[in-house]
């Protein structure tokens, strides 16, 4: 007992030490809670869009005005074809729309009038949003004109987004930049310190000390455990305190789950590190299997619902998988209590397995 | 001369040496990329896709039928349940065994037969905006068709007819493709680059280099080269794959792609010996590129456009090297242009190459206290 | 086994690399309890591979050992609560602080002893709260003493603890040891100083992994001087020959008498005068040593004097050019062995030697040839393609050495490059430098080896940061009154602490 709380007591204040492995703990998480909530953004955007008018009418300028007017658009008026689809070409903007010459003739013959449009197709991200602003702002311009159409039977679609009505991108993905952060802690940070035990010689004075493996592993988990779960709550008061997004799932639970999930990536940091007793191999292991699959493959950004049949399984033995989807709960939903449990007992059964590979794999000779 | 060469040759070769010194760094160094390339390439996509839609029907008419066979035929949804209990369509929505409930109301034949607008209500999950989204579009395409052919449509109407350029079915793996190239040659590239010169410092072997008689731009060089040269090899891995496994057009000028490629790496490698050259030991050296790293992938535009950013956000995203790597791949690869088309974006790399490396040589030279 | 023996060793064979290398062959070995034994050999001949078996850090192929009547396979665990094993890079945390450091050994070893008294005894009671990363090498050494013995062990197992400390801690360390559970602790001590072992109750000489000596060392040779000769003598004698590293050594030419000068060198770290004021000249073709205690400034002078670091005032110029003003110029002069060791641990020796002909302009034939010759020189052939990190101590200086003199530079740079070097290899090291500097090469030189200051033209004597005598060794000694270096080294510096 008496030795793994020296072994926790050393690993702390290398930690205060070395302002690094704080700056991964606090300040790096800031800056990320940051840009999910003001530098990504899924839902809405601002286009650029360049309109030539052929029709030149009243009519149509009413319908230019119409575009220039909306907060998400910006207009470029242009008179040369030629220079509009070089614009577009050069990415000055993001579609081109042409009315054409016999566009108010048609209208005022009650056919269909074309609007033309041409997106940039590179720039995909946008390409849906222009397409859409365009059919929206044209529809509503006519439905306000004088040639509206009669009020027809049909169709509409009321959308209800349960949980998060104005399906704000930010709501989602703020509490789920915690599973990139507690990712890094548990993997990347851990997966350095046993390599720099054997790179700098340590190993060898530990080994020789009376020290068993269980000691070093406990030694190893506690103190990053805490830096982690430190890291969680400072975040939590900046999501809370900073951005004042409400939170509607209970505490005890959040921080239950976060601490399995915890374990769990610790668990494959500390794998990783007593496996590849070389700094420069283990971080790179932890870049390929912990922040990439959590950056990607977690849910975070891409719908994990949209893949492939057997990865979307595979994603399932991500531990950020569960931690996304029951974080964005914990805010957006409260605790869905069939789905934490289900969450938790994997972690903990996965978080297990990998302290019991662990303590088997951490060495206790030197040619081990 | 030959000896100022062979001098260099002698540093470079040490350096790729370290690099690739045993099949396991090797492998550990070229496989991921590319097996990550293959796999992200195929699974990731903002497009919503195999989603599971539960019906209730109240109405249970000719019309609501038809509407509902309409949404059966789309083929957009894995799988479309018809239910009659709402509670429990909630609690599978609640716990994301389905992502959207449609409930058609008991007057839906009512509204529409007295040429009426008749509401449906779709519920979907607000906790994947992205794919709540796309529901909505696919299911208001359906009702917009259904209610088409209900009542064809008299009078003036304005439709938008689209033509996408340079991507003319807005296959979204190309994007996905081409912007995961230029993701994983900067992950590699700072991998590689920002342990080089910690490593020497905490081995003692910089001091070494520094008493040779290595100019500290010599020095430069022969940490630039391998990993630039590494990179470069990675990156026309990937691209080949790209062009031939994943069918995406290389339609700009070859020679100026591998003339961009080659700046834009030069700006990856600058910004790796930069933080190598300001850390003092490896771990920092790590730390400081994942650091670095993290915020870059998120601010490029790759997930999201850089129009919509904040200002101050748009403003720092002008140091970052993968912004405008990905802005001049997407469009050296989709679109025919030149040189002059791309300079905005090479300019600014060029810019960051010579601040970074400049400053890396700096601190080789000052490396004496 | 009887109750008086501590460590009994049948048939031990221990080989890496799957069976390739063999590095401890069938050996055998009996030590009694309380017997302090030193362990020599040459470099490379199985040392430590003995000592991490003797403490169960490795697992032998075959053979029995029994420790404490413990097997240290089977019973690691409780044997390592009686020994206290300092490995040669020792653990020291560099980031932690000396009282850290201790406490935490301590504490793993579960024992809550008197830290002060501890720290006292290895005389860091003024340290105790600087991080050991920025101790002198000889503080370090005797930090990781007193972490190995803290907790009053039965077995002491030091792997060299004494290279690079200077004379004076060296004493000190032999002494901490000495008291150690009042003198009753059984002690297996691994050196390449002779005088040391000669000091011992039994020494055990080791040849490639096998036992050529066993015995009271007096039984060798009645003093420490003969005993080096008998020593060498059973590892194969060493027969003096023309050196070849100087034999293909061309001299360029050189203008004015002094190569290598240094100009009231002074170096500030905020208030703390590493060195005070530093003036030497040396001729051309002469070997000068700087001598001093660990700490004392000389590795500040060295780094200085190479441009490493900047000097805060002065400066020093090599062959005529100013070192300051024109570091890459000065610097194509120098072939420099930096004190730690400091060549790629990651490439083979053979890359090693390589790159460094590359680095200073050797071209293919040309640098072909260097490469041939160190290996022949310096007997790489066994470990040419393994990873230089692997080498044993010895020879992991060797290599620094072939890289530091391989493109014949007219003015060598080496700070201690003996240490940890065996005593044969150490011979011939001077042999080398020696002939070089028949040959018109300029050497700076630091050693912690006093009979090696014998060797020198010239030596400095530097403590505290300055220099505190300067003469042949024939007029320190005369000055110091006393019969060897050793004596005189230690004598002026007490005086000097006397009379400040």
């Amino acid at each position: 007992m008496n030795m793994t709380l020296a072994f926790i007591k050393k690993e702390f204040l290398q930690i205060l030490r070395d302002p690094s492995s704080l700056i991964i703990a606090f300040v790096l998480p800031t800056l990320l809670l940051f840009i999910y909530a003001y530098g990504i953004n899924l839902d809405s955007a601002h286009i650029r869009l360049g309109i030539k008018n052929d029709d030149g009418s009243p009519i149509t300028e009413e319908l230019a005005k119409a575009f220039e007017q909306n907060r998400f658009v910006t207009t470029v008026r242009y008179n040369q074809r030629e220079q509009m689809y070089d614009d577009l070409t050069r990415s000055k903007i993001q579609g081109a729309l042409t009315i054409p010459a016999n566009f108010s003739q048609k209208l005022a013959a009650g056919t269909n009038a074309i609007l033309q449009l041409i997106v940039d197709g590179t720039n995909i991200n946008q390409v849906s949003h222009t397409q859409n602003y365009v059919s929206q702002i044209a529809a509503g311009w006519l439905q306000n004109s004088r040639f509206a159409p009669p009020q027809n039977a049909g169709v509409k679609v009321l959308p209800r987004y349960q949980y998060n009505q104005n399906t704000n991108g930010r709501k989602a993905l703020v509490p789920s930049s915690l599973a990139v952060t507690m990712t890094l802690i548990g993997i990347l940070l851990t997966a350095l310190v046993i390599s720099r035990e054997w790179e700098r010689g340590t190993m060898e004075a530990l080994l020789a000390a009376n020290i068993r493996p269980i000691h070093i592993v406990i030694g190893k988990y506690v103190p990053y455990f805490v830096v982690g779960m430190l890291s969680l709550t400072f975040s939590m008061l900046v999501i809370l305190f900073v951005f004042n997004l409400p939170f509607r799932g209970s505490y005890p639970v959040l921080f239950t789950v976060s601490a399995l999930f915890l374990y769990a990536s610790l668990g494959i940091g500390l794998i990783i590190s007593s496996l590849l007793h070389d700094q420069m191999l283990s971080s790179m292991a932890s870049l390929i299997l912990g922040f990439l699959p959590a950056l990607m493959m977690s849910g975070v950004v891409f719908p994990i619902l949209s893949m492939p049949a057997p990865f979307r399984w595979l994603t399932k033995l991500l531990p950020p998988t569960h931690y996304v989807s029951f974080i964005k709960n914990e805010f957006l939903a409260g605790t869905v209590w069939q789905n934490a449990l289900h969450s938790s007992l994997f972690l903990f059964v996965l978080g297990f397995f990998f302290s019991l590979l662990v303590y088997k794999k951490t060495a206790r000779r030197l040619d081990d | 001369m030959i000896k100022c060469f062979s001098r260099l040759w002698a540093l470079i070769n040490k350096e790729f040496l370290t690099i690739l010194r045993d099949t396991k760094s090797r492998i550990i160094i070229i496989a991921p990329p590319l097996i990550q390339l293959a796999l992200f390439a195929n699974i990731l996509t903002m497009e919503t896709k195999n989603a599971t839609l539960i019906i209730i029907d109240n109405s249970q008419t000719l019309e609501s039928r038809e509407l509902v066979a309409g949404i059966e035929n789309s083929r957009w949804f894995a799988k479309i349940i018809r239910s009659d209990n709402l509670q429990q369509a909630q609690r599978a929505l609640e716990s994301e065994k389905v992502q959207g409930i449609l409930v058609i109301r008991q007057d839906f034949s009512r509204k529409l037969k007295k040429g009426m607008t008749a509401d449906i209500q779709l519920i979907l999950d607000g906790r994947t905006p992205t794919t709540a989204i796309g529901l909505n579009d696919y299911i208001t395409q359906i009702a917009g068709r259904f209610s088409q052919k209900f009542t064809p449509r008299t009078g003036a109407c304005v439709s938008t007819l689209t033509r996408s350029w340079f991507n003319p079915n807005v296959v979204y793996q190309w994007y996905l493709v081409i912007s995961l190239i230029v993701i994983l040659a900067l992950v590699i590239t700072l991998m590689l680059t920002s342990l080089s010169v910690a490593r020497e410092r905490e081995l003692g072997t910089f001091e070494q280099l520094i008493v040779s008689p290595y100019t500290a731009f010599e020095i430069l060089i022969g940490k630039t080269v391998p990993p630039l040269f590494i990179a470069l090899i990675l990156q026309a891995a990937m691209t080949a794959a790209a062009v031939f496994c994943f069918d995406i057009p290389l339609t700009g000028p070859f020679v100026l792609f591998i003339l961009a490629s080659f700046i834009a790496l030069l700006s990856f490698v600058g910004v790796g010996l930069f933080i190598s050259s300001v850390c003092d030991n490896q771990q920092q050296a790590i730390l400081g590129a994942f650091a670095f790293m993290m915020p870059a992938i998120l601010l490029s535009g790759f997930v999201s456009p850089i129009e919509d950013m904040p200002l101050f956000l748009q403003y720092l995203t002008y140091a970052n090297p993968i912004r405008f790597f990905i802005k001049i791949g997407n469009s050296l690869f989709l679109k025919d242009i030149g040189l002059a088309d791309i300079w905005p974006e090479l300019m600014p790399l060029l810019v960051i190459s010579f601040a970074t490396l400049g400053f890396a040589a700096l601190t080789f030279k000052r490396n004496l206290e | 086994m009887t109750a008086a023996t501590c460590i009994e060793i049948k048939n031990l064979t221990k080989t890496f690399d799957n069976g390739k290398t063999l590095a401890v062959d069938q050996l055998s070995l009996t030590i009694a309890k309380g017997q302090t034994v030193g362990l020599i050999g040459a470099d490379g001949a199985g040392k430590t591979t003995l000592l991490r078996l003797v403490d169960g850090l490795l697992l032998p192929d075959s053979g029995y050992v029994s420790v404490c009547g413990l097997d240290p396979v089977k019973d690691k665990q409780m044997l390592a609560s009686k020994t206290g094993y300092m490995p040669q890079k020792f653990g020291l945390y560099e980031d932690l602080t000396v009282r850290e450091n201790l406490e935490f050994y301590a504490q793993l070893k579960n024992i809550d002893p008197d830290f002060s008294q501890m720290l006292a005894f290895a005389g860091l009671s003024n340290f105790q709260d600087r991080p050991a990363g920025k101790l002198s090498g000889g503080m370090k050494q005797k930090l990781g003493l007193i972490c190995a013995l803290a907790g009053n062990p039965e077995l002491i197992l030091l792997d060299e603890p004494s290279v690079g400390v200077d004379p004076l801690s060296r004493r000190e360390l032999l002494k901490m040891v000495k008291q150690a559970k009042g003198g009753k602790a059984t002690v297996l001590w691994s050196t390449a100083y002779m005088d040391e072992a000669h000091g011992f109750d039994i020494a055990v000489v080791i040849d490639r992994g096998r036992i050529i000596y066993c015995g009271k060392p007096e039984d060798l040779a009645p003093d420490s001087r003969q005993f080096e000769e008998k020593v060498i003598e059973l590892m194969g004698g060493y027969k003096p020959k023309e050196s070849p590293v100087a034999e293909n050594f061309v001299m360029p030419p050189v203008k004015g008498e002094y190569t290598v000068e240094a100009l009231d060198l002074v170096k500030c770290y905020g208030h703390f005068h590493a060195v005070k004021n530093n003036s030497f000249r040396i001729r051309k073709g002469e070997i000068f040593g700087l001598l001093g205690p660990n700490g004392a400034g000389k590795s500040t002078s060295f780094k200085m004097m190479c441009g490493l670091a900047k000097p805060t005032s002065g400066t020093a110029r090599i062959m005529g050019t100013d070192i300051v003003k024109n570091a890459a110029a000065a610097r194509s002069h120098l072939g420099y062995m930096a004190q730690k060791f400091s060549l790629y641990p990651n490439l083979s020796v053979r890359q090693n030697l390589e790159f460094f002909a590359g680095a200073y302009g050797l071209v293919g034939q040309q640098a072909k040839e260097a490469v041939a010759r160190m290996n022949k020189i310096f007997d790489f052939s066994r470990y040419l393609d393994g990873n230089a990190g692997n080498l044993p101590l010895g020879y992991k200086q060797r290599l620094s050495l072939a890289c530091a003199i391989m493109h014949n530079p007219p003015v060598l740079f080496l700070d201690e490059p003996t240490s940890g070097v065996d005593v044969m290899t150490r011979r011939e090291f001077w042999n080398h430098i020696i002939s070089l500097a028949r040959k018109g090469v300029t050497v700076l030189v630091t050693t912690h080896f006093m009979d090696e200051a014998e060797f020198c033209d010239r030596v400095s004597l530097f403590y505290r940061g300055q220099t505190i005598a300067t003469g042949t060794p024939e007029e320190l000694k005369r000055q110091a009154a006393a019969q060897t270096m050793e004596e005189a080294f230690v004598n002026i510096i007490l005086q000097q602490e006397q009379n400040p």
